[in-house]
């Protein structure tokens, strides 16, 4: 495929031109901690190896989002204009799981309008991964970490700076827009002569099935027949896996007045928490943790699978490192696969 | 500190404990996670008592998990660090739990240190060595002691390990992230006027994801419903805008004041690094020098905010910005800067 190649003293001069035009949101330290935010300054960004600990989801599927508005005279709002985004930095892990999250939203039964449209206003550059970091499991989970088709452009880093390689048409108007700039940095690299450019084949793209992560065989006997009090003994339910997941999409409505305009919001929601699924009778389909962190591992691995065909965890190892409590999906994952949590 | 001698006899207890079936279950410490860290171990045989691990990296404060056990389901035994058994001492005197189901295995701490050598969240200046109740306790030496009043006694006075501790210095208690002690004076009317306070509390909110990590990871947050998702309509969603994230903060530091052990789990929780413990510190000051409560220190004494004297000193703390200075910045809120979107009851 077609691309360039960015010198790496270049790379805040091009965010400097892209910030003209688009809203850029790329990894940049918020106090000392690694986010994707939107820059102010083409300076903030930070393309080192490390992983920001939360994952970019929230510019396509915000944490609270006003979905309807009206005043005490019944004028309802219009909607707001969803900016032009470019989605800078994006790792392979958040790419795919950016597909899990399309085919929940947009390619099930329904189409979640408000989605879609941050989608279609979001230019998605990727950025491939030079190491694993601890808690990332990728590999395991068959996903390439330095390289991914699930983008509009896809940015390796080497020596001379970030080889871009256009995936899409997207992608390919964004470069010549860059160029029609008048730039004059960008070194063109055509197909063949492209080498490092081109990925037929990610090193673990030979992986054997087996070896893949995921729960196979008789679902309804891992509901069943897993010992989920004990995996979930140790998590104390604080949510934060949910929160700084790519995959996690679970979301409750609320509708809040202020000073006669009233709004209805949509938020985040998370399996950990003892209101999730609270049915307005007062009964909870799932009362305790045991049932709750079930549903996380069996919703990832099984129910996602089954409707959408993707397994909802990408292994960017986000939770693992994060769980105040030490809880380890991929260990869980694994530990249910090998049978040592079957209840005897 | 003498790890390897307490975790020998840590080990001999456990397995007695384990083996006799004195209890069903060892709350205790394993290495865990991809980096092999200190995580939360349920011992349940004597044949797991080599996994068990102690040494200066067993952070977590393990009275968490007696939100749920309790003691309810059978006799249980937990390894409690100093501030861990105050947290137990506190659910003690607010009947939390079955005094009789819980095995303490008390175990001397001078503090757990971060992978890169300074001290952890919450042990920085923290004074007490030894928990306030056990039902053995494990010295530095690993030596063992058993508990001189009725089970619930204090063998030294927590008052002078602090005062002795403050003495030393730096030198037992290492400086805090910034490098220097944190403050011990606690001017209450300070608060009233320091608007930098509220500037760092502002900027550390920034950070924050209103994920409720910290809420979960507290023990002494056991609300069935936390007030933060009580009531209907939902009065505080879980939206991350500035006003909500300090209702939810300061109404949580609230119901902490003079039952914070701080123990620093709610730091660690939090996977954005929001370092707003330096409050609830200082709330602890206040009672402590306003109300002489220290929290999990007395197991049979009351808290705080559940004892009431006519003679009681009434400072405020939450009062930040005068009136003037709100009204010259016309915002709704003088400490979260939101305009329009001030709480009116």
């Amino acid at each position: 495929m077609d691309g360039v190649i960015i010198p790496k003293n270049k790379i805040t001069e091009t965010v400097g031109i892209l910030m003209n035009k688009y809203r850029v949101v790329a990894p940049a330290r918020e106090n000392g901690a690694l986010v994707f935010k939107e820059l102010a300054d083409p300076e903030e960004i930070v393309l080192n190896d490390e992983p920001a600990y939360k994952s970019p989801k929230e510019f396509l599927f915000p944490q609270a989002e006003e979905i309807l508005a009206f005043d005490e005279k019944g004028n309802v709002a219009a909607d707001g204009d969803i900016p032009e985004t470019i989605l800078l930095g994006v790792r392979p892990c958040d790419l795919e799981a950016l597909k899990v999250l399309t085919a929940v939203f947009i390619n099930g039964k329904f189409t979640d309008v408000y989605f879609e449209k941050r989608l279609n206003s979001t230019i998605l550059i990727g950025l491939g991964c030079i190491s694993e970091k601890p808690g990332c499991f990728c590999e395991e989970r068959g996903i390439c970490k330095d390289s991914s088709g699930a983008c509009d452009i896809f940015l390796t880093a080497n020596e001379e700076g970030y080889a871009a390689e256009i995936i899409s048409d997207k992608g390919r108007k964004l470069l010549d827009e860059l160029n029609a700039g008048g730039l004059n940095f960008y070194a063109p690299v055509k197909g063949a002569n492209a080498g490092f450019l081109e990925k037929d084949a990610c090193a673990y793209g030979d992986k054997a099935p087996h070896e893949i992560l995921e729960i196979t065989g008789d679902e309804k006997s891992v509901f069943d027949n897993t010992d989920w009090g004990r995996i979930s003994e140790r998590c104390i339910g604080c949510g934060t896996c949910a929160y700084i997941c790519p995959t996690c999409h679970c979301f409750e409505f609320y509708d809040a007045a202020n000073k006669g305009r009233t709004a209805r919001y949509r938020r985040w929601d998370s399996c950990m928490y003892p209101k999730f699924t609270l049915h307005a009778s007062g009964h909870n389909p799932r009362p305790s943790k045991k049932e709750r962190y079930r549903q996380r591992i069996m919703h990832k691995y099984v129910y996602v699978k089954h409707n959408f065909g993707y397994v909802a965890c990408t292994g960017c190892g986000r939770c693992v490192r994060s769980c105040p409590a030490g809880m380890d999906i991929k260990a869980v994952v694994k530990g249910i696969m090998e049978g040592t949590w079957k209840i005897k | 500190m003498g790890f390897e001698a307490q975790k020998e006899k840590l080990a001999a207890i456990s397995g007695d404990l384990l083996s006799k079936k004195k209890v069903e279950l060892i709350l205790s410490f394993t290495s865990g996670g991809p980096e092999g860290n200190a995580v939360p171990f349920f011992m349940r045989s004597a044949d797991e008592v080599a996994e068990m691990r102690w040494d200066d990296g067993c952070m977590p404060n393990l009275a968490v998990y007696l939100k749920e056990f309790g003691g309810r389901e059978g006799k249980i035994a937990l390894v409690a660090k100093p501030c861990d058994a105050r947290a137990i001492a506190v659910y003690i005197s607010e009947g939390r739990i079955e005094r009789g189901n819980l095995y303490i295995i008390g175990i001397e701490c001078g503090g757990m240190k971060k992978k890169d050598g300074s001290a952890a969240q919450g042990c920085e200046n923290c004074g007490v060595r030894t928990p306030p109740v056990f039902d053995v306790l494990i010295r530095e030496d690993g030596t063992t002691a058993e508990p001189v009043e009725n089970g619930e006694r204090i063998v030294e006075m927590p008052k002078k390990e602090k005062q002795e501790a403050d003495k030393t210095g730096g030198a037992e208690n290492p400086a805090g992230e910034n490098g220097k002690q944190e403050e011990k004076e606690y001017n209450v009317s300070e608060y009233r006027e320091n608007k930098d306070k509220a500037a760092r509390f502002r900027e550390e909110l920034k950070k924050c994801i209103m994920c409720f990590a910290c809420r979960q990871a507290c023990f002494g947050c056991y609300c069935e419903t936390c007030f933060i998702e009580r009531g209907i309509p939902d009065w505080q969603p879980s939206n991350p805008d500035m006003g909500r994230k300090m209702m939810f903060h300061l109404g949580r530091f609230m119901h902490l004041a003079g039952r914070c052990v701080e123990c620093g789990a709610c730091e660690r929780a939090c996977p954005s690094g929001v370092n707003i413990r330096y409050i609830i510190k200082d709330i602890a000051g206040f009672c402590e020098e306003l109300y002489g409560c220290k929290a999990g220190m007395e197991p049979a004494g009351v808290s705080a905010l559940t004892a009431f004297d006519t003679d009681d000193p009434e400072v405020g703390f939450l009062e930040i910005g005068n009136k003037d200075s709100r009204e010259e910045e016309n915002s709704g809120c003088g400490l979260c800067g939101n305009s329009g979107t001030a709480i009116e009851i």
